[in-house]
């Protein structure tokens, strides 16, 4: 059956509504159904998360053209994340993103989605155990670099020294961590499409 | 592995379905699905066969050292590939809840299945990995910690994708953060009945929360049977998503006994006659269509939780609920099945289910039914 609205997509929603306990049931396709913002229980008619993300998406890309005022490359729509090469048009075309590292590339514009989405862009449940230890390291090794930079000031340095050693071993030991199991980064990447060279994230989140 | 396997397809509900817990007269099932993707590699839909098969490499090598150590929660997992499954059995396990309906058309997936079928893991799905328990009944806080214990040990061998500030990265970002869904399948047939549905909609969306038919996005509600599930998975900690899901189904719970007390109160005949109707129709009728027969057991459910008709237990219902789909249906005949061919399977199929459980009237108990205990029926006992 097709669409009653557009007549050229095959439907696939159908929206019962029941007015006065008049019952009329509408045969929708997922775009024209998402353009309605009527729809209701009965689960027949829910709107799905697929296609509320279709519409955010649709919605945002207009406001997001090449040249629309944002800020560097990442802003434009025709970019592509350079370690699995999805375009962000195509993202909001599939509603999928391609990879990890898409996260990073798509930041600013995945931020709002997010926002949209969930009302929040900031994770607050659980974490992997190899990202906590990460996570721990990291700490340990920001504190000791502190106080490192402090030993060397004060001129005590036979504690500046065993600090060394100490930022030694905890980086080795953050290596080691990226090297157990199948590593961040190793192989796995469609099309080697890495044009920026360094593509680490600059934060220095990454571990 | 073959026995599993024959059981897989040859049984109509799962053995945790046996299982009982709290609020089942309105609570069918409880599940969690955690979503995961392993680090340094595309997305599924991104995967070439090699690296498709590298993830169900890693998955099988784990369950394999699991079962050779003989302990921990990947141990009684059973691999199979979709693939090596016909369309039929692909589809049972869709209509058992094992995989999803998206899960089943893809040809690089996988699904590794625990004997009781109460943990699944579907393995290049959406994302490489989604872990799901199904319990019986309200019990959401078991199911993620099961949940979890599948997701550590899977990480003794895997490296998730993880950001410090989006949490777990997911295909769609809709899942993105916990990269949990819980939900709740709950059978409503008196809110349906008193036309109270579309107000509670209003308030499950205002939850974060939402409703869909039993197979989730896009199925009907059919059998008056309702999934409710979280909407957000960024900003609240799974424990918070689970207290707020947890809350809202406490509150359908109350107003479905209210709305059942209700109806015994006031329309005591007429429900008395849609509930021996439906026992009528289930073991006479010689062409039943699937949501004829879905509307039957709702009934059937809620006279047997109302004490209206006694000697039908709640796996037998369920049961019914589960036999009478169309792949399952066609499993069982060993060929595939015309719609009206199907029909005519599914009646005969119900006569036979229900023959020897004929119910005793169970009149005397309603009038225990219609007083304050109404609203929290006991089990049907045995004949």
């Amino acid at each position: 059956m097709l669409c009653q609205e557009c007549r050229c997509r095959p439907a696939s929603v159908k929206i019962t509504t029941i007015v006065e306990n008049q019952k009329t049931d509408v045969h929708l396709c997922d775009q024209c159904a998402s353009g309605r913002g009527e729809l209701e229980f009965s689960a027949e008619g829910s709107v799905s998360l697929g296609e509320m993300l279709a519409a955010l998406l649709h919605h945002q890309v207009g406001a997001t053209k090449p040249g629309g005022g944002d800020s560097g490359g990442v802003g434009q729509a025709s970019t592509r994340c350079p370690t699995c090469g999805l375009t962000y048009e195509r993202f909001t075309s599939q509603g999928k993103l391609g990879c990890s590292d898409c996260f990073t590339y798509f930041e600013h514009q995945l931020r709002s989605v997010l926002r949209h989405i969930h009302g929040s862009t900031r994770h607050t449940g659980r974490s992997p155990m190899r990202a906590q230890k990460t996570l721990r390291l990291q700490r340990d090794l920001r504190d000791l670099r502190a106080a490192l930079e402090q030993a060397v000031g004060e001129e005590r340095f036979e504690r500046a020294a065993e600090i060394r050693d100490q930022i030694t071993l905890l980086e080795q030991q953050a290596q080691a961590l990226v090297a157990a199991g199948p590593s961040d980064r190793a192989g796995g990447q469609p099309g080697g499409r890495d044009e920026s060279g360094g593509d680490e994230p600059d934060d220095g989140r990454a571990g | 592995m073959t026995g599993e396997r024959d059981d897989l397809f040859s049984r109509p509900i799962s053995y945790w379905m046996e299982g009982a817990g709290p609020d089942s007269d309105v609570v069918i099932s409880s599940r969690v699905r955690l979503a995961r993707n392993i680090a340094g590699l595309p997305f599924p839909h991104m995967l070439d066969r090699e690296q498709a098969e590298r993830v169900i490499g890693t998955v099988s090598d784990l369950i394999a050292s699991a079962a050779a150590r003989g302990d921990g929660p990947l141990a009684d997992l059973h691999l199979v590939r979709l693939h090596d499954l016909g369309s039929l059995q692909r589809q049972v396990l869709v209509e058992k809840h094992l995989i999803s309906p998206q899960h089943a058309r893809s040809p690089l997936g996988a699904a590794a299945i625990r004997t009781d079928q109460a943990v699944s893991l579907m393995i290049n799905e959406e994302d490489h990995l989604r872990i799901q328990v199904l319990m019986p009944a309200l019990q959401l806080e078991e199911a993620l910690a099961d949940a979890v214990a599948v997701d550590d040990a899977l990480e003794t061998g895997l490296s998730y994708a993880w950001d410090e500030r989006f949490g777990y990265l997911t295909a769609c970002p809709t899942n993105t953060g916990t990269a949990m869904r819980a939900s709740v399948m709950l059978h409503l047939p008196a809110l349906v009945m008193t036309n109270q549905a579309r107000r509670l909609a209003g308030l499950i969306g205002k939850l974060n929360c939402i409703v869909r038919g039993m197979y989730g996005e896009g199925s009907e509600a059919a059998g008056n049977i309702f999934q409710v599930s979280n909407q957000i998975t960024m900003g609240q900690s799974e424990s918070e998503v689970l207290t707020g899901l947890g809350s809202l189904t406490s509150r359908l719970i109350d107003e479905e006994r209210s709305a059942r007390r209700g109806l015994v109160g006031e329309m005591r005949p007429h429900l008395e006659d849609r509930v021996w109707r439906a026992w009528g129709v289930l073991t006479t009728a010689r062409v039943l269509s699937s949501r004829e027969a879905l509307q039957c057991v709702s009934d059937l459910k809620l006279g047997s939780d109302l004490g209206i008709i006694a000697g039908l237990d709640a796996p037998a219902l369920n049961s019914v609920m589960y036999m009478i789909r169309p792949a399952y249906l066609q499993i069982l005949s060993g060929h595939e099945l015309t719609p009206d061919e199907r029909d005519i399977r599914r009646a005969s199929l119900v006569r036979d289910q229900l023959a020897g459980r004929g119910p005793e009237a169970g009149d005397d108990r309603l009038s225990r039914a219609s007083g304050a205990q109404a609203g929290r029926p006991e089990q049907s006992g045995a004949a």
